[in-house]
């Protein structure tokens, strides 16, 4: 049957592809766990498997702290983006002000502006601020991004204007009608969201670095890349695979656990 | 149960102006149909007595009481969307049972009312289904089910039919009649299907343009149209439109001569008009009955729909016209035959220049 070998071959294509996309993660994972004198020897497939690595990572670093840094920093962020971009963009779609288009367009040109380009004045401000070294300092510059807002105003303004109105015939005011008609209807907007937010949040690397100088402060990209200019890179090959395996364990934690939504994500992306 | 007044509604859309200086009475307990063509103001002019849409001009009263500045959920109105609207995260018993909540009802006195309207309404084995797992027909009962529970003491209803199938549709329409009769609410039902209008209302508002055409029983505004709107909205097949002149005019009817064709007897009172002021002819297919012989108006058969109760006859007529006639069911009439078509005089209405209806003289 031709259809079943049609299928049969792009499922073997699908693979292969998948495999040899898969490979430099599988080949970061072997080497973590490959003793050094298997590495020195540059034997790549040794017998013995090894957790040393990742008890010296343990040993002589705070990692467990950085990484309970980056769960509190990435979750408090993703969280206060949930609720500030839903609000935002509930009144920027639905309730009628004076000034909401140039409130709109003001936060859009927000998207236009890059990172770097605030990056001085934002270390100055926390400098003068005396917030540097602090939970505040990594989280709150990131709270007022344009993206999250922007997303949620353009969802909220898809849904029909029969649903609210419903919700207000059917008494419910203002704050019941977006708590239990907007905000469930907003659920694969803001999971994907929340999940872009968080990703982003757990690799960010430029400003915790420049912001948290203290170790105790390190948030997990930051202290694991500190780790590595002190060793050389022959002889800890492992210990460095070991520590890049920790820091990425839970993003593709939430890639495996939310798959579908970040495709619809960055579906939505593309449309708009 | 409660009375809706509307005093001179005018509402405009930025520039548009979409209803024009709109005076209604709705009755306690009425069926008030409000039928129109697309975008004539249906639609606003609901959402207005919701209080959904504030207008830029007169009056809305419930009860004697002007409630302009009354919140929608405080006028007591409830409302079925053309789109439905149900909640789509809820199931049918939580989209029902959620105003009721929302007024602080207890989850035990709501979840028994939802029950008694979803037995009311057959709508039992839907109730912890989703909107996206019910069919069109479901939804729609569903709908009517959330606006019912509340007992309110008015219903609104947008074109509420118009997503169903034709024969959902038929039964969708008895169900609001019955629902009608058995609590005798006051409702408003728009619509732009003058069959659903003519079948449920107690009385029907003819919209055009946003303004009010006609107010009346169906059945005077079928029998006498004020204008040639109405005459032209009401009743499928259309009314047939003659244009001709007036040849002569008295207490005891009027004769009109058709453009091109012979003169007919009109019983309708015209001594108003000029000698020879123009005016249109309307006759209903049902009235224009088709003959071999010896009628007024004679012309070629262009088109032949057998419904079975009845044939419909499309012709051709010599002076230019075309025109709907109807037979019997059984109808030998066949395409190309020339026929002859015949109405009473008491059978015609009679237009002035500028579409309004001339008094048609009753039969004693
Ligand atoms: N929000 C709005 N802004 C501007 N114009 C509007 C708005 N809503 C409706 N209109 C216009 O007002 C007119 C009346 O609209 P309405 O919805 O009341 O019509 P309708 O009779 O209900 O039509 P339909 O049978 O198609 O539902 C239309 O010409 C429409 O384009
Ligand atoms: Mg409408």
């Amino acid at each position: 049957m031709a259809r079943t070998w049609a299928r049969w071959l792009s499922h073997a294509l699908l693979t292969a592809l998948a495999l040899a996309w898969m490979s430099p993660l599988l080949w970061v994972i072997l080497l973590s766990l490959t003793p050094n004198e298997a590495l020195a020897r540059g034997d790549l497939a040794p017998r013995m498997l090894t957790t040393a690595h990742y008890q010296t990572l343990l040993a002589v670093s705070q990692a467990p702290r950085w990484f309970l840094n980056s769960l509190l920093v990435a979750g408090t962020m993703t969280a206060a983006t949930l609720v500030l971009s839903s609000l935002a963009g509930y009144a920027l779609a639905r309730i009628p002000f004076r000034g909401r288009n140039g409130v709109f367009l003001f936060i859009v040109a927000g998207l236009a502006v890059p990172e770097q380009a605030i990056f001085l004045p934002l270390h100055r401000m926390f400098a003068e601020l005396e917030l540097h070294n602090t939970y505040t300092a990594l989280i709150a510059p990131r709270l007022a991004g344009p993206f999250g807002v922007f997303l949620m105003t353009q969802f909220f303004r898809a849904v029909p204007r029969e649903m609210e109105e419903a919700a207000e015939l059917d008494h419910a005011g203002r704050v019941r009608t977006f708590l239990f008609i907007m905000l469930p209807l907003a659920r694969p907007a803001l999971t994907t969201l929340g999940i872009f937010t968080f990703l982003y949040a757990w690799n960010d690397f430029l400003w915790p670095m420049v912001s948290a100088t203290d170790p105790d402060m390190y948030t997990l990209t930051v202290g694991l890349s500190s780790l590595q200019g002190n060793f050389a890179q022959s002889e800890s090959l492992g210990f460095v695979m070991a520590s890049a395996v920790v820091a990425s364990s839970p993003m593709i934690l939430v890639y495996l656990l939310f798959q579908r939504y970040i495709v619809r994500g960055m579906a939505l992306g593309g449309v708009r | 149960m409660a009375s809706v007044r509307l005093k001179g509604i005018t509402h405009r859309y930025q520039r548009t102006e979409v209803l024009r200086d709109i005076t209604l009475d709705i009755e306690d307990g009425e069926l008030m149909v409000i039928v129109g063509p697309s975008g004539c103001g249906k639609s606003t002019l609901l959402r207005i007595i919701a209080g959904l849409e504030r207008p830029s001009g007169g009056d809305v009263e419930i009860d004697g009481v002007r409630v302009n500045d009354v919140e929608p959920a405080q006028r007591g109105v409830a409302m079925v969307f053309q789109n439905f609207a149900l909640y789509p995260h809820m199931t049918a018993a939580e989209n029902m049972g959620f105003a009721l909540r929302n007024l602080g009802t207890s989850a035990r006195e709501t979840d028994a009312r939802v029950r008694e309207t979803a037995r009311l309404l057959q709508l039992e084995p839907l109730l912890d289904r989703l909107p996206g797992q019910m069919s069109g027909g479901q939804r729609q009962r569903v709908a009517i089910g959330r606006a019912l529970v509340r007992n309110p003491r008015i219903f609104l209803f947008d074109e509420p039919l118009s997503s169903l199938d034709a024969q959902l549709r038929i039964e969708m329409r008895a169900e609001i009649a019955r629902l009608h009769q058995r609590f005798g609410s006051t409702m408003v039902y728009v619509t732009h299907d003058q069959v659903e209008a003519m079948t449920l209302a107690d009385r029907i508002a003819i919209l055009n343009a946003g303004k009010l055409e006609q107010v009346g029983a169906p059945l005077d505004l079928y029998r006498s149209p004020r204008n040639l709107f109405v005459a032209r909205f009401l009743g499928a097949p259309r009314m047939n439109l003659l244009e001709g002149e007036l040849a002569s005019a008295s207490a005891a009817g009027a004769e009109v001569r058709v453009r091109g064709g012979p003169v007919l007897r009109v019983a309708a009172i015209a001594d108003r008009l000029a000698a020879n002021a123009r005016v249109t002819l309307g006759i209903r297919p049902e009235h224009l009955r088709p003959g071999p012989s010896a009628g007024d108006l004679e012309g070629q058969v262009s088109v032949v729909e057998r419904l079975g109760d009845r044939t419909l006859v499309h012709l051709d007529l010599d002076i230019g016209a075309e025109v709907l006639c109807e037979d019997r069911g059984e109808s030998p009439i066949r395409v190309g035959e020339r026929v002859h078509v015949h109405a009473p005089a008491g059978a015609f209405h009679l237009f002035d220049e500028s579409g309004i209806a001339l008094p048609r003289i009753v039969a004693a």
